[in-house]
């Protein structure tokens, strides 16, 4: 029962794996489109969030959205986890509506948050556990002092309580805890700020391994470094709009540090003629 | 069943490795054992009081029962012979004090209640019993204002404030301590969540009642295989009234309010149900519905015999004999059988204002029962002091006990002096074992 | 700039809905506690007076009878409600409200409210001191908790100081914002409290107005104290959680279980007799002389002898006096004596259990501020003893006059039936009458509180400038 893949024509900002598979002599297709945001808004009283936002993040692509605080990066990411409803437009996470279906559609999402924190009295494995176990099974201790080594964490440190890790050894237990998940999609909210360089390396390293594993993988960030680094899909989004979206080989760093700059002074320009 | 457990191991581990947990079951705890303590201290007390009481009466009785067997041939013997013999001689009637007293239920030491304001004793002879329950034990009113730091005050007062420490947090601390966003993005939900750490606190503070109603019937020396049904009773009733506590915590955490508010809304909730309410409660029963002038009674007892003494005797004669016509024989002068017919009419004119005055007073306590619901903590301390009979009930039983002991000694009393008696050793007897 | 402060404190205050609501519920429990207990106290008031001059004509018109009849047919005394107890209940229901005065006897003060009362009774009465005692400092902290830690933890804490703000003058300036607000709460109610008494009260009590002027202030400096406390523990504590828990915790232990476990100490330190042991001393000390070796058939026989000696004569038949008369007021006077001593015995013991919570007001401030207030109202322990005291003093005076007459008047040889007095002997003995006690009485025995209220204010306001600049503005 082989599933061959086949490559569909790149359309910009789309992409579509067909897995075929056959049993029995039957055959299914099933378009499997892993992360998106259809016309997506988000209104406050006085304010819009987002407006009409269009994204498709597929299996294997990192989509790095960049912008100012405000832009919407958060409000996006917390669209797709469903902690706030859209004013207008779907949010689907492999194929299913995510204010329909709230708790299936977290089984395929995993999440490390801004600010990640976690139980200061429990170590880092019984963290692990407890999440991995709320989310699914729970692993046991051997799983999960593998899981914990896969990402990095020093064999030392898995048995301290985290009130004494460092921002990068608890944000390696938060990949843990998505890795556990062995979710399709993973969305992350600023991940590397306050890493040092050292920790900000791991995590791009552990981002790879997780797109080769075919992850989708949505990333809010101000690291224009990182961005261009590990992303494969990079947007600029401004005042809840994505104003630009191209692919991250199409772009030098400087040339997107440049992109970055001008669409934040032009946009903010053509706010303050209208 | 499987998250439930998940959750509750969890957060069980978080729990116990922060101190604040340790430190506030360990001030309950301590709370509670005091409670035990004190209660136990209280009782003993009393108890020793009733022992000397009912020693000092049976010392007494021992002296008239040797006295009985005296040779009267000796001019010295005279006397005491005639003391331990006379029903009306003074002997019997300044000298000899009969004693009634109240032991203390077995549950009496986990909840005091309002033990400490009447007398677990009363001390009287065969006249009028009305002049003489007008008594009370000596007690500080300071100590009786402040009240009584038992177990019940423990479970009432202490264990919803426990409750308010244990909730409060329950989900401002998972926000403030920033794990919220990491919960939400399970596929288990977050109510789930709540309910299993809500639940697992909820056994925590059952458990604890558990062990401090146990340690107290153990420190306090109650029997359990006697008192079971007592035991189960209580557990129920503490077990619920903390169920009680936590629903009311519950709804105050689900308004999602930061961990300082809802300190202040839950410390604000028991203010009003153990504090304010009762307190209101009482402001308007107590100060503004009347209680019977009990003066009134004793105004009608020395009216009454005032006129006894001024009148003659066939006054006392005509309102005594057609209601005991078996002790009259016709007798209108005997200076003794007048006598202590006057007091069976004085006590007849007190107990029925008595009867009046209980009346009143029922009627103005069903108000505040009726309203007791406002008030759960002062419901729930006066149920747990029922169980233990050391409410007002109880020492109105204990009255009427002492009523209806009273008016078998008269019977024996009266008897003799009606038909002009003196008091045989077999009477002696008798009375000696009816102490 | 410190007037800056106090205005920025006062409106942040004022606009905050959860102290509107708080505070507002607090006025309205307040105003509810002073009217309604005014009513009740008028009410009970008027209740014992209608009760005291009932009893008094009943002896007024007891008819024509012997003397000693009328000393054993007795008078009655009712306690009076003192006119400030509306605003603090004290012992009023704990202690009894009236006591028989008859020959021969000493009776109790009888019939407290809560022996007739069901168990509810013990959570205690709503009145302005369980208000201003308890439930005003419990706003308090929820005012200042974190009126330091807040702005700590904003940030704002070292924006102020940079601007050239001192901390001493920083934190001052919060204590007064805040102490404002309280008297906010505070002045506006107790000055309608006084609005309340009217002729009526000072004809009950003299010294009203300056025992409630007292009363006011005992308040004023609790307060002060309790507010320099919170800020206190808010400019200290690491954050605005720790120090609302660290408040809590401290309001709970002084206010709720201190004062209880004090007084259960008190009664273990000082154990009360028991009644049985009190009547039994009193019996056996009348009947074998105080000290044991003046048995009362010797008392007698030796005054009898006096008493012949005094008259010349032989036989008391002789005597141009009712020896009875005689012999029964010296019995009384002895009785007297002794039941002086005893009682005075079981009070100072009593005295001695109150003077340990007075004591610890030094540690407790609440301990202090309640027992001041009891006092000042007029519903403590000395003034229970003060009307126990003052009704005894009565019965003895009018049986000793029934004594005295019956000595002079009814002469030897006539019978007891035959001597009788009527209403001019009666109205001879004027109506019981009971002043409560004036305020330097008070003071004088309530001194160890009203120093522990100003030590405390000494000491937080000491400790406040001492450590105010050592305050962390990180």
């Amino acid at each position: 029962m082989d599933a061959m893949h086949f490559d569909m024509e790149k359309i910009r900002g789309l992409r579509k794996y067909v897995t075929v598979s056959h049993s029995n002599f039957s055959f299914h297709i099933n378009f499997f489109l892993m992360l998106e945001a259809i016309n997506l808004s988000k209104k406050y009283s006085g304010h819009d969030a987002l407006s009409n936002l269009k994204l498709t993040v597929g299996q294997g692509e990192v989509f790095c959205l960049l912008g100012a605080n405000g832009a919407g990066k958060t409000t996006t990411i917390n669209l797709f986890m469903n902690f706030i409803q859209p004013s207008s437009g779907h949010v689907k996470v492999n194929g299913l509506d995510a204010s329909a279906q709230p708790q299936d559609t977290k089984k395929h999402l995993a999440y490390i948050p801004e600010n990640l924190s976690l139980y200061g009295n429990l170590t880092g494995l019984e963290n692990l556990q407890f999440f991995a176990g709320l989310g699914g099974e729970k692993p046991d201790k051997s799983s999960a002092e593998n899981l914990l080594q896969s990402v990095g964490l020093q064999s030392d440190a898995v048995h301290k309580r985290v009130s004494q890790y460092s921002k990068g050894m608890r944000q390696k237990v938060g990949i843990a805890i998505a890795k556990a998940k062995q979710a399709d999609n993973l969305l992350l909210d600023e991940p590397t700020s306050g890493l040092d360089p050292q920790a900000s390396n791991d995590f791009a390293q552990l981002l790879q391994e997780m797109r080769q594993n075919n992850v989708a993988i949505l990333m809010a960030t101000h690291d224009l470094f990182r961005a261009k680094e590990s992303g494969t899909h990079i947007g600029i989004m401004k005042a809840g709009k994505l104003i630009h979206s191209l692919d991250s080989d199409e772009i030098t760093l400087t040339e997107l540090e440049h992109l970055y700059l001008e669409t934040m002074k032009s946009e903010s320009h053509a706010e303050v003629n209208h | 069943m499987k998250t439930l457990f998940h959750i509750l191991s969890f957060e069980w581990k978080t729990l116990w490795r922060s101190n604040s947990l340790k430190v506030l079951l360990l001030v309950v705890f301590g709370a509670g054992i005091y409670g035990i303590y004190f209660g136990k201290f209280e009782i003993d007390k009393q108890q020793k009081r009733i022992a000397k009481v009912q020693q000092y009466e049976r010392q007494q009785f021992d002296s008239l029962m040797l006295w009985v067997e005296l040779d009267t041939t000796i001019t010295s013997n005279k006397e005491k012979y005639q003391q331990a013999v006379s029903p009306t001689g003074v002997g019997w009637n300044k000298h000899f004090t009969y004693y009634l007293t109240n032991n203390a239920p077995p549950a009496a030491g986990l909840c005091l209640g309002q033990r400490d304001l009447y007398p677990v004793y009363y001390g009287f002879n065969v006249t009028d019993l009305a002049r003489q329950v007008n008594t009370g034990e000596l007690a500080n009113p300071m100590k009786l204002l402040t009240g009584n730091f038992d177990l019940s005050y423990v479970f009432v007062f202490l264990f919803p404030l426990l409750v308010v420490a244990l909730f409060y947090n329950l989900y401002a601390g998972e926000k403030e301590g920033g794990t919220l966003s990491l919960l939400q993005s399970q596929s288990t939900s977050l109510r789930t969540i709540l309910f299993s750490k809500g639940l697992l606190r909820l056994t925590i503070i059952w458990l604890l009642a558990a062990v401090l109603l146990l340690l107290s019937f153990a420190l306090q020396g109650i029997s359990i295989l006697e008192n079971g049904e007592l035991f189960f009773q209580w557990l129920i009733i503490i077990y619920g009234y903390c169920l009680f506590w936590v629903v009311l915590m519950g709804a105050a955490v689900a308004l999602r309010l930061s961990s300082a508010l809802s300190a202040m809304l839950g410390l604000g909730i028991w203010l009003i149900f153990a504090l304010i309410t009762p307190a209101l409660l009482n402001l308007f029963v107590l100060a503004n519905e009347p209680l019977p002038n009990r003066a009134e009674m004793i105004h009608a007892v020395r009216t009454l015999n005032g006129r006894n003494w001024e009148h003659p005797k066939s006054f006392v004669w005509d309102r005594f004999y057609p209601e005991n016509p078996q002790y009259n024989d016709g007798d209108t002068t005997n200076f003794s059988k007048w006598y202590y017919a006057s007091f069976t009419l004085l006590d007849k004119e007190a107990n029925a204002l008595k009867a009046e005055f209980e009346k009143q007073v029922s009627k103005r306590n069903a108000l505040l029962d009726q309203w007791q619901w406002l008030a759960p903590a002062a419901m729930v301390h006066e149920k747990l002091s029922t169980l233990s009979d050391t409410d007002r009930e109880s020492h109105l039983e204990f009255v009427k006990e002492v009523h209806a002991y009273h008016d078998g000694l008269k019977e024996l009393y009266y008897a003799r002096i009606f038909k002009g008696e003196q008091f045989s050793s077999d009477d002696l007897q008798t009375l000696s074992d009816k102490l | 700039m410190r007037k800056l402060i106090i205005k920025k404190e006062i409106l942040t205050a004022l606009r905050d809905v959860r102290l509107q609501v708080s505070g507002g519920i607090l006025i309205v429990l307040m105003l509810t506690a002073v009217f309604v207990g005014w009513q009740g106290q008028k009410q009970i008031q008027e209740q014992r007076a209608k009760a005291q001059s009932a009893m008094y004509d009943t002896w007024l018109n007891q008819g024509n009878k012997h003397p000693h009849s009328a000393a054993h047919y007795g008078q009655f005394a009712f306690k009076p409600k003192p006119v400030l107890s509306f605003l603090d209940v004290g012992l009023d229901n704990y202690t009894g409200i009236s006591v028989f005065l008859e020959a021969h006897k000493q009776n109790e003060v009888l019939f407290s409210a809560a022996q007739d009362s069901n168990g509810m009774t013990r959570f205690g009465e709503m009145t302005a001191a369980l208000i201003l005692q308890v439930l005003l400092p419990l706003l308090i902290i929820f005012l200042t908790f974190n009126i330091f830690s807040k702005e700590r933890e904003e940030g704002t804490l070292k924006l102020i100081h940079a601007q050239g703000l001192s901390m001493r003058q920083l934190f001052m300036g919060k204590v007064w914002g805040a102490y404002l607000m309280v008297l906010l709460i505070f002045l506006p109610i107790i000055l309608l409290a006084y609005l309340l008494l009217d002729q009526q009260s000072a004809s009950l009590d003299s010294a009203v107005t300056t025992k409630f002027l007292l009363l006011t202030f005992g308040y004023a400096i609790y307060f002060l104290a309790f507010v320099l406390l919170c800020v206190l523990i808010s400019a200290f504590a690491k954050n605005s959680g720790l120090s609302l828990l660290t408040l809590l915790g401290l309001w709970i232990v002084s206010c709720i279980i201190l004062p209880k476990a004090t007084t259960n100490l008190a009664d273990k330190v000082y154990p009360t007799p028991s009644q049985f042991e009190f009547k039994k001393t009193i019996k056996n000390k009348v009947k074998n002389g105080i000290n044991g070796h003046n048995p009362s058939d010797v008392r007698l026989a030796s005054l009898r002898q006096e008493v012949l000696d005094e008259y010349g004569v032989e036989t008391i038949d002789e005597l141009p006096v009712n020896w009875s008369g005689i012999a029964m007021q010296a019995g009384e006077e002895y009785t007297d004596q002794v039941y002086d001593a005893e009682f005075t015995k079981v009070e100072n013991i009593f005295n001695r259990q109150n003077r340990l919570s007075e004591w610890a007001g030094f540690i407790n401030p609440y301990l202090a501020v309640r027992n001041l207030s009891m006092a000042l109202a007029g519903t403590d322990f000395h003034h229970h003893v003060a009307f126990a005291r003052a009704a005894e003093n009565y019965r003895r005076a009018f049986v000793k006059k029934m004594n005295k007459d019956m000595e002079v008047n009814h002469k030897p040889g006539i019978a007891y039936g035959d001597y009788s007095v009527g209403e001019e002997m009666w109205s001879s003995i004027k109506p019981f009458q009971y002043d409560l006690p004036n305020a330097a009485t008070i003071l004088s025995n309530q001194w160890r509180s009203v120093v522990a209220l100003v030590f405390w204010l000494a000491f937080l306001f000491s400790l406040s400038m001492t450590y105010a600049p050592k305050i962390s503005k990180l």
